[in-house]
C-alpha cells in the first residue's frame, strides 16, 4: 500500500499541488487497491485529478468515457499543457484522418477520451481490447440512469463493454445523484459486483440559497440590474436561451458601469475562449451564460450565481450554483422565478421528447429516416435496434416525459417551499436531514435578501478595474517580456 | 448593408449579380471579366460564405430604402441618396486597405496560426508552460508545433516583436493598437471585437474587418521578408489566382504551345482551353495577347470599337467579320481594360 507521503509527492510532481481536496485521496486509495468505485462528489472537487494521478502512477492507459465533447476538449487541453502530450479525444468532431490514425494507435496514448457514440464503432472497441488498462472511467455516470435528467442510451452499453474488457478497475464519476440514480448506476455498470460508493454531501454551506419571485419580465430585468449593481462580483447569470443571455448582457452594459459579456454555443470558438479567459483573469464582473458555460472552468471566487430562468431540475441547478464560492467564502445563489417560466420549461421538454405520432411515424419509416432525424431520431433509433415495438417505445417516452415533469415539479416545489431550502435539497438527494436553519442558511419564502448581514454587498473599492488601454508598442513589450 | 454600397455605381446597372459572385468567389469567365470591368476583382473571394438568399435580401432592403433603383429593367444603380450613404459610410468606417490579399492566402488558417504564434512566444518569454491554448484548428496547432521544434532555441520574443513593430510602423497608431488588442499572451487577454467596438466607437464589424485586413497584410509582410516566421506563411500562400486546371493550360501556353496542341495534350475541348486562357488573360500580368490576336484582327477591332469598353458588342463584329471568334473579341476587351487601368 502506497503511503500518504508518496501520494502527496506524486501529486506535487505531476500536478504541482501540495494538498488533496476533500474526497480525492479516498477515491485514489480505492482505485490503487483495485476496487471499483462510484464517486459522487460535488462539482469543483477535482474529480478528474483522481484518475489522472492513478494513470500516472500505474504508467498505463486510462480510458475515459464522457458525454460532453467540449468538456473533453477542455480536459485534453489541460493535460496537454501540463506537459502531457499523449492524450486523445475520440469524438465525432475529429477529422476522419486523425480519427483513423488515433484508433489504430490507441496504445500510444496515456489518456483516451471517448464520446459515447464512439463505443458503437467496431474498430474502436476492438482496439480497446488490446490495451492493458490502468483504469476505465465513466464520467457523468448519471447519464446511465433512465431516472436522471441526462439519460444517454449509449451509456446502457457500458456494463457490457466492461464485461468484454474483462472487468477493469472502474471509476464512475458524477456530481449529483439521488439514491435512485445511484442504484441505477451500480446496477447497470457493475451488476452484482462489489463496488465502493463515496458520497460527499451536495450541500455547500457557504452558498446562501434564495428564490426571488417576480410578477413579470420587466420586474425581473429590474431585479437583475439591482442585484448585479449591489452584489460582490464576479458573478454568473444563467439563462435557458442564448438570445436572452445576449439581450440581458446588453442591458447590463447599458445600464451599469460593469464589465459584462455573454457566453453560449452561438458565439464563435474564439469569442468563447476570450470571454472565459477574461473571466478567469478577473476582467469581467459578470457573465450572462447558458449551461454551455462552466464545464472545466475552475474559478474560485465566484460570489453569486443568478438563474434568470427556471432550471429543468434540481440536479442541474445544484451543478450550476456549485460554481460559486469554491474559495469557501460567503456566496449566494438566487433563483429568479416568474410563474410563466414553468411554461418555458414544459416547452423544452416537448421539444426534446418526441410525441406518440412522431414515434409511430419514425418506427414506420425508420429505414429512410435513420441519421436524418436529429437528436430525437438517435434516441428512437436506439430503441428500434433493441427490437422494441412502437407501443413499447411510446410507453418508454411517456414515462420519460412524466419523469421530466416530475423533476420539474421538484424544482417548482423547491421554489415554493415555506420551509428551509437546504433541508429540502438534502432530502431530495437522499442525505440525512440534519440541517439547522438560521439567518445565514437560506431565505425563507417571503423574506428579504439579507445581503448586508451576509456581507455580500460590494464596496466602492471592489469595483473591477477597467481594461487598461495601452499603446501597441507597450502591449508588444509586455507580451514578450521585453 | 451599407458596406455593400461601395460596389455599386450610378450608371452600371448590371452589377448586382457580378458583385455577389466575385465576393463569394464564384468564378466564371464572364463574372471575372465584368469584375475586372467594374474594378472589383480585388475583392474576389473576400466573403466565400455569402449566400445568394442573404445577398438578395440585402439588395431588396437597399431598394426598399431607396438606396438603389431599377434602371429601365436592366438592373440596379445607386441613387443620389445611395451615393451619399456610401460616402458617409466610407467616412466613418474602417476601410480595407488590401482586399486583394484575401485571395492570396489561406486566411482562416493563417489567423489561427498567428494567434497561436503570439501566444506561445509570449508564454515562452515568461517561461510558462501551463496555459490554455487559444481556440484553433488542429492544422494550425500541428504547423505551430513543428515550427516550434525547429526554432524554440531562438530569441523568439525579441524576433517576433521586431517583426510586429516593423510591420505596424506603417499602419496608423490607432489601427495598430486595436490590432494588438486582439491577441492573447502571458497574463494578457484579448478583447472581443464587440468590446473594442464599445470602447472605440467603431462597429463590431469594423473591428473584424480591421483584423482581417491587418492579419493578412502581416502574412504578406512576413512572406516578403526573411525572418524565421516566413516558413509559417509560405505554405499558406496560394500560388496564383488561377484555378488548378487553368494554371496547367497557361503553363503550356506560356511555354509556346499552340492552342490546338494544348487541346490535344490536355485532352480538353477547345472551348475549355479558351476559357482557361481568358482567365489567365485576366489574372496574369503581362499576358501575351499578340499570340492570340493577329495584327489584322487588331486593326479591325480598333476601327470598330471605340469609347466605353462596357458598351462594345460582339454582334457588331459578327455583322462584318463573322469568322472572328468571341474569345478573340473578349481577349481584346480584357487587354484594353488592362491598358485603361494602367493609364
Ligand atoms: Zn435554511
Amino acid at each position: 500500500m502506497i503511503s500518504d507521503k508518496k501520494l502527496e509527492t506524486a501529486l506535487k510532481q505531476y500536478f504541482g499541488f501540495s494538498k488533496f481536496r476533500s474526497g480525492q485521496k479516498e477515491v485514489i486509495r480505492n482505485l490503487l487497491s483495485r476496487e471499483s468505485t462510484l464517486a459522487i462528489l460535488p462539482t469543483g472537487t477535482g474529480k478528474s485529478l483522481c484518475y489522472q494521478l492513478v494513470g500516472k502512477i500505474y504508467k498505463k492507459p486510462v480510458v475515459i468515457v464522457s458525454p460532453l465533447i467540449s468538456l473533453m476538449q477542455d480536459q485534453v487541453e489541460q493535460l496537454r499543457f501540463a506537459g502531457e502530450k499523449k492524450v486523445i479525444a475520440l469524438t465525432s468532431v475529429l477529422s476522419f484522418k486523425r480519427k483513423e490514425y488515433a484508433v489504430s494507435h490507441l496504445s500510444q496514448f496515456d489518456f483516451i477520451y471517448l464520446a459515447p457514440e464512439m463505443l458503437n464503432k467496431k474498430e474502436v472497441v476492438e482496439n480497446l481490447f488490446q490495451l492493458d488498462l490502468a483504469l476505465f472511467v465513466v464520467d457523468e455516470a448519471h447519464c446511465i440512469s433512465k431516472w436522471g435528467p441526462d439519460f444517454r442510451p449509449d451509456y446502457l452499453g457500458l456494463g457490457e463493454l466492461r464485461r468484454e474488457l474483462n472487468f477493469p478497475t472502474t471509476l464512475a464519476l458524477t456530481a449529483t445523484a439521488t439514491k435512485r440514480v445511484e442504484e441505477d448506476i451500480i446496477g447497470n455498470l457493475f451488476g452484482t459486483q462489489k463496488v465502493k460508493v463515496i458520497r460527499h454531501s451536495v450541500d455547500r454551506p457557504n452558498i446562501f440559497l434564495a428564490v426571488e419571485k417576480v410578477a413579470n419580465q420587466k420586474e425581473k430585468n429590474k431585479k437583475v440590474i439591482k442585484l448585479v449593481e449591489r452584489l460582490k462580483a464576479p458573478g454568473l447569470i444563467y439563462f435557458s436561451s442564448k438570445k436572452k443571455a445576449d439581450e440581458i448582457a446588453q442591458m447590463i452594459r447599458q445600464k451599469t458601469k460593469l464589465n459584462v459579456s455573454s457566453y453560449h454555443a452561438g458565439r464563435s470558438a474564439i469569442d468563447r475562449y476570450t470571454v472565459q479567459q477574461q473571466f478567469m483573469l478577473g476582467k469581467l464582473d459578470v457573465i450572462c451564460a447558458t449551461s454551455a458555460f462552466g464545464m472545466g472552468v475552475n474559478k474560485k471566487n465566484i460570489r453569486y450565481v443568478i438563474h434568470y430562468h427556471l432550471p429543468a431540475d434540481l440536479e442541474s441547478y445544484l451543478q450550476e450554483i456549485g460554481r460559486a464560492g469554491r474559495d469557501g467564502q460567503q456566496s449566494i445563489a438566487i433563483l429568479l422565478y416568474q410563474e410563466s417560466d414553468v411554461g418555458l420549461q414544459r416547452r423544452l421538454i416537448d421539444m426534446t421528447l418526441p410525441e406518440d405520432e412522431m414515434i409511430q411515424y419514425y418506427m414506420d419509416n425508420a429505414q429512410k429516416l435513420t441519421g436524418h432525424a436529429g437528436e430525437q431520431g438517435e434516441l428512437l433509433d436506439y430503441y428500434r435496434k433493441q427490437g422494441l415495438s412502437s407501443e413499447r417505445v411510446k410507453e418508454i417516452f411517456s414515462r420519460r416525459r412524466s419523469d421530466k415533469i416530475k423533476n420539474l415539479n421538484e424544482i417548482l416545489a423547491y421554489t415554493n417551499t415555506h420551509h428551509c431550502r437546504r433541508a429540502y435539497i438534502k432530502k431530495y438527494f437522499g442525505e440525512k436531514d440534519n440541517q439547522i436553519h438560521d439567518r445565514s442558511c437560506c431565505q425563507l419564502s417571503g423574506e428579504e435578501l439579507p445581503l448586508k448581514e451576509l456581507k455580500m454587498i460590494k464596496t466602492e473599492k471592489e469595483n473591477i478595474k477597467n481594461f487598461d488601454d495601452n499603446s501597441y508598442q507597450r502591449v508588444i513589450r509586455k507580451l514578450f517580456n521585453l | 448593408m451599407d458596406e455593400l454600397l461601395c460596389f455599386f455605381s450610378k450608371n452600371q446597372p448590371r452589377r448586382p449579380a457580378v458583385i455577389r459572385q466575385v465576393l463569394s468567389n464564384k468564378r466564371t469567365v464572364s463574372n471575372l471579366f465584368w469584375g475586372l470591368r467594374y474594378k472589383i476583382l480585388d475583392w474576389l473571394a473576400i466573403c466565400p460564405q455569402l449566400e445568394r438568399e442573404k445577398f438578395d435580401n440585402l439588395i431588396a432592403a437597399m431598394v426598399q430604402n431607396k438606396l438603389l433603383a431599377e434602371i429601365n429593367g436592366q438592373g440596379l444603380c445607386l441613387t443620389e441618396l445611395g451615393a451619399r450613404r456610401r460616402d458617409n459610410f466610407a467616412e466613418i468606417h474602417y476601410h480595407m486597405k488590401s482586399p486583394y490579399l484575401f485571395s492570396r492566402f489561406k486566411v482562416q488558417l493563417w489567423q489561427d496560426i498567428l494567434r497561436l504564434l503570439v501566444q506561445i512566444v509570449s508564454e515562452a518569454s515568461y517561461g510558462n508552460t501551463h496555459y490554455y491554448v487559444v481556440a484553433s484548428s488542429f492544422q494550425a496547432r500541428d504547423s505551430i508545433k513543428k515550427w516550434y521544434q525547429d526554432y524554440h532555441e531562438c530569441e523568439l520574443g525579441q524576433l517576433l516583436s521586431e517583426q510586429l513593430l516593423l510591420f505596424l510602423k506603417n499602419e496608423s497608431a490607432d489601427d495598430a493598437t486595436i490590432f494588438m488588442q486582439l491577441f492573447y499572451g502571458h497574463e494578457y487577454v484579448a478583447k472581443t471585437a464587440e468590446q473594442i467596438a464599445v470602447n472605440t466607437g467603431w462597429s463590431t464589424r469594423d473591428i473584424e474587418v480591421l483584423w482581417n485586413d491587418l492579419s493578412v497584410k502581416f502574412a504578406d509582410f512576413l512572406c516578403e521578408g526573411t525572418s524565421i516566421f516566413k516558413v509559417l506563411v509560405i505554405p499558406l500562400k496560394k500560388t496564383g489566382l488561377l484555378s488548378k486546371s487553368a494554371t496547367e493550360t497557361y503553363r503550356l501556353y506560356a511555354s509556346g504551345m499552340t492552342v490546338a496542341k494544348i487541346k490535344s495534350v490536355r485532352g480538353l475541348k477547345e472551348s475549355t482551353v479558351a476559357e482557361h486562357l481568358l482567365e489567365a488573360a485576366i489574372f496574369v500580368p503581362n499576358f501575351n495577347f499578340k499570340r492570340l490576336i493577329s495584327p489584322l484582327e487588331y486593326s479591325i477591332f480598333s476601327k470598330l470599337f471605340k469609347g466605353n469598353i462596357d458598351n462594345w458588342h460582339y454582334e457588331k463584329l459578327q455583322e462584318t467579320e463573322p469568322k472572328i471568334s468571341f474569345t478573340k473579341f473578349r481577349l481584346y476587351q480584357i487587354e484594353q481594360s488592362k491598358l485603361e487601368m494602367v493609364e
